[in-house]
């Protein structure tokens, strides 16, 4: 009998134990890697996090090879393309991020629909075994990033921004992909969030919209669509109603800083510009009903030798998903530690003593999980004075969570030229972040609750059975089954681990600037406390919007090496390719 | 013990048959390429060139290019101008559809295209200009119309259905006078795409 018991624990095991505990922490390595513009050693962490590699790359951190093939898991391969994106739009390798971020948005179409080989894969183990299908600001961000760098490639061929190399489109298809795909991010893609998931916080994207009006007054005006000016109208008076309706949603939420509390005043003067120039009496009626003041907001028409220059800055790092763990240990008093780089994470740990059992939650924030640990502590130690849970018994889940929010640092300056003027919060991609995660979780907690009592009653059937196989046998046996029980929980326990999946390259926020300028060349630059980004002279031409993106840190997060970043050495060189053998059959794309 | 074996295995083998359809060797079928097949939904070769056949087949049928023969003793230069495409979240390569349109008027016979690309960006550039140039240059030299088009789309979705509508206009301007001679529209495109609700 043990032996058909222990047969059942060992087939479980692959089944269950899916999913990697140290993810965070290496999540932050490539946090750090990347913005100290580590690249290459970045690379090898998101290969090995998320079970992806092109050939040439190595498959994860330390490994001595590189791979011989592409080998891209399906699992993870939305989540894989969008954090490569992120490391090329950091790049400004246009070709990189049009690659990773094409595959991305075609991925995001197919995955957003329900899965039914998620659904069993997350009822059957945990969250982490479903493939990535992103959330809703994520989705729309993909276009963002696409279309930024089909942009930053239109304005390289006109010679705006000097030119870096080869471009992944020539000039006409740059400009209709910039076009095209905002068109898409901000009508299709915000549609979709509305219509599947009316009851998030993020409903829609006033950023998402103001961009797709920007790109439209970045174009050449030979290559603009009849309809161009219409739309850019539409979506700014659409995307000043909205930042009006997010900032009663998110703005004042508990638990999270909506750091957008007006329409931003860049917004609002591309508002003015263009619908004085395109629908004055629709203008008007805008302003009266969201009650805007227009004192002292300039929005002069674009004569023949002015020109107008938008600084997008991306700042800092979206907050990182963490866990938060919940355990019971059944007649041990356990008191588990924090670690120095989990302490600088803010996890703290919170445990209740019941009797000869303990309960207790760890993760940042552990406090708000006290009803929980305080429940499980009171029933678990119940069940063991009745005799129902062996002494060591483990009982434990995760749920993803988010850090203690804090407040970011002061916008700096735009400089255009001599001038300078204020950089403005314009979208809030951690808020969404922490209201999408807040407004999810209960369907999480649900689901994890129900699969960790299926697991656990599972597993303590396992456990009788070892102990009634063995009640009549010698000590060595008896113990035996002991532990086939604990064996058990332990497993149900150790399968419970959180999603904390994320697309963890992206900027905390945006803030922006808007100047109307002498058209011709223009030094831009962003001043903040801890120092100067520069990005260059640019050419202005008249009646046109150029738009620079910006990439800086003002509160960097800090090294997570504990002795310092680590000196990578070169990877081995790739074993010469076998000559190709008459119609072979294609590399596999997936596992 | 037995039967909670027997309970655990079912799901195990359900699993186990839900997984098998996905392990197989990817096929290739070789097509003919007038053969319509959609994937997404999205424009495709197939409707390159059912679009460029219908709009030479259409300037073809339309008066100016006779009228233009009959009074000048010889065939109309044109110059292919800018397809500009405005298409929800779709890049479409329009230069295919230009590539497609000089071939189609050159194998015409009737309709000269002019073929250097530096002439045609400088008519696009400033029409007015050019206009003046070519009166120096002498008529054959130059080119008389420019051909310039758009591709819309206009997308309606429900849930997983979606309704794809694109709408093709095209014009001849005539250079030297600025005035539209023609300008028509292809049959309009509709596709259908349903997604399934489990993948």
């Amino acid at each position: 009998m043990i032996s058909r018991s222990l047969l059942l624990c060992a087939s479980s095991i692959p089944l269950l134990l899916v999913g990697c505990k140290n993810a965070v922490d290496v999540r932050q390595e490539m946090v750090y890697d990347v913005q100290t513009k580590a690249f290459e050693q970045a690379i090898p962490k998101v290969n090995g996090l998320y079970d992806c590699v092109l050939k040439g790359e190595l498959p994860e951190s330390g490994a001595s090879k590189v791979a011989e093939m592409d080998d891209i898991s399906d699992k993870n391969e939305l989540i894989w393309q969008m954090e490569r994106g992120s490391i090329d739009s950091m790049r400004f390798n246009s070709a990189g991020v049009k690659q990773h971020l094409d595959r991305a948005s075609q991925l995001v179409g197919e995955r957003r629909t329900a899965s039914l080989t998620r659904a069993i894969g997350t009822y059957l183990a945990n969250d982490t075994a479903q493939e990535y299908a992103g959330n809703g600001f994520e989705h729309v961000l993909v276009d963002y990033y696409r279309s930024l760098a089909a942009l930053m490639s239109a304005q390289r061929l006109q010679g705006i921004m000097p030119a870096t190399g080869d471009e992944p489109w020539d000039k006409d298809t740059a400009v209709q992909a910039m076009n095209n795909i905002a068109r898409g991010m901000a009508i299709e893609r915000i549609q979709f969030n509305k219509d599947n998931a009316p009851d998030l916080r993020y409903f829609d994207d006033p950023y998402a919209r103001f961009i797709a009006a920007c790109m439209v007054l970045a174009t050449p005006p030979e290559l603009r669509a009849g309809d161009d000016m219409g739309f850019a109208w539409t979506m700014l008076s659409t995307a000043c109603k909205s930042y009006v309706k997010q900032s009663t949603v998110l703005g004042g939420a508990e638990g999270m800083r909506y750091e957008v509390p007006k329409i931003p005043t860049p917004v609002l003067q591309l508002t003015l510009t263009v619908g004085s120039m395109y629908d004055p009496v629709g203008l008007n009626t805008l302003v009266q009903d969201l009650g805007i003041s227009t004192e002292g907001f300039k929005s002069p028409a674009l004569g023949k030798d002015k020109g107008m220059v938008l600084v997008i800055n991306h700042t800092d790092w979206i907050t990182p998903t963490d866990r938060l763990e919940i355990n019971f240990t059944a007649g041990i008093w356990a008191g588990p530690s924090v670690s120095e780089a989990e302490r600088l994470r803010g996890v703290s740990v919170t445990p209740i003593y019941a009797g000869w059992s303990t309960a207790w939650a760890k993760g940042p924030g552990s406090t708000k999980a006290t009803g929980w640990t305080v429940a499980l502590a009171a029933f678990g130690e119940g069940a063991r004075l009745f005799g129902q849970l062996a002494p060591g018994t483990w009982i434990g889940f995760e749920m993803p969570t988010h850090r203690e929010d804090v407040p970011i640092a002061p916008p700096g300056m735009a400089v255009f030229g001599e001038e300078e003027q204020p950089l403005v919060v314009t979208s809030d991609f951690d808020a969404y972040a922490r209201a999408t995660l807040k407004d999810l979780q209960p369907g999480v907690l649900t689901k994890t609750l129900a699969r960790t009592l299926t697991k656990h009653i599972s597993a303590e059937v396992v456990a009788a059975g070892a102990r009634e196989a063995t009640k009549d046998k010698g000590a060595g046996e008896q113990i035996g089954g002991w532990l086939v029980g604990l064996g058990a929980h332990a497993l149900a326990s150790a399968s419970e681990v959180a999603d904390t999946r994320h697309w963890g390259l992206l900027p905390d926020h945006i803030e922006t600037s808007l100047a109307v300028v002498t058209a011709g060349k223009l030094r831009v630059a962003v001043r903040q406390a801890n120092g100067s980004t520069e990005m260059g002279d640019i050419t202005v031409p008249a009646g046109r919007l150029v738009i620079v993106p910006v990439r800086t840190f003002p509160r960097p997060v800090a090294c997570p090496y504990p002795g310092g970043p680590p000196v990578v050495p070169a990877p081995a060189a790739p074993a010469p390719a076998p000559a190709p053998a008459p119609a072979a059959a294609p590399a596999p794309a997936g596992k | 013990m037995s039967k909670l074996l027997s309970i655990a295995l079912v799901p195990a083998m359900a699993l186990g048959v839900l997984a098998l359809p996905g392990c197989g060797e990817k096929t290739v079928i070789r097509t003919q390429s007038d053969a319509a097949k959609d994937l997404s939904g999205r424009w495709n070769d197939v409707d390159t060139k059912n679009t460029v056949h219908e709009i030479v087949d259409k300037a073809m049928k339309a008066p100016w290019p006779e009228r233009f023969t009959v009074e000048h003793k010889r065939n109309p230069v044109i110059a292919i101008g800018k397809f500009i495409a405005r298409a929800e979240g779709e890049v479409i390569n329009t230069s295919l559809i230009t590539n497609a349109l000089v071939e189609e008027f050159v194998n015409s016979g009737k309709i000269d295209v002019l073929s250097d690309p530096e002439e045609t960006r400088k008519i696009l550039e400033d029409q007015a200009a050019y206009a003046e140039k070519a009166k120096e240059l002498g008529k054959e030299a130059a080119a008389d119309f420019v051909l310039t088009g758009s591709i819309g789309v206009q997308n309606d979705q429900e849930g997983r259905q979606a309704v794809k509508f694109y709408i093709v206009d095209f014009s001849m301007t005539d250079i030297q006078s600025r005035k539209l001679v023609w300008k028509s529209s292809c049959t309009p495109i509709r596709k259908e795409v349903e997604q399934s609700k489990w993948k």
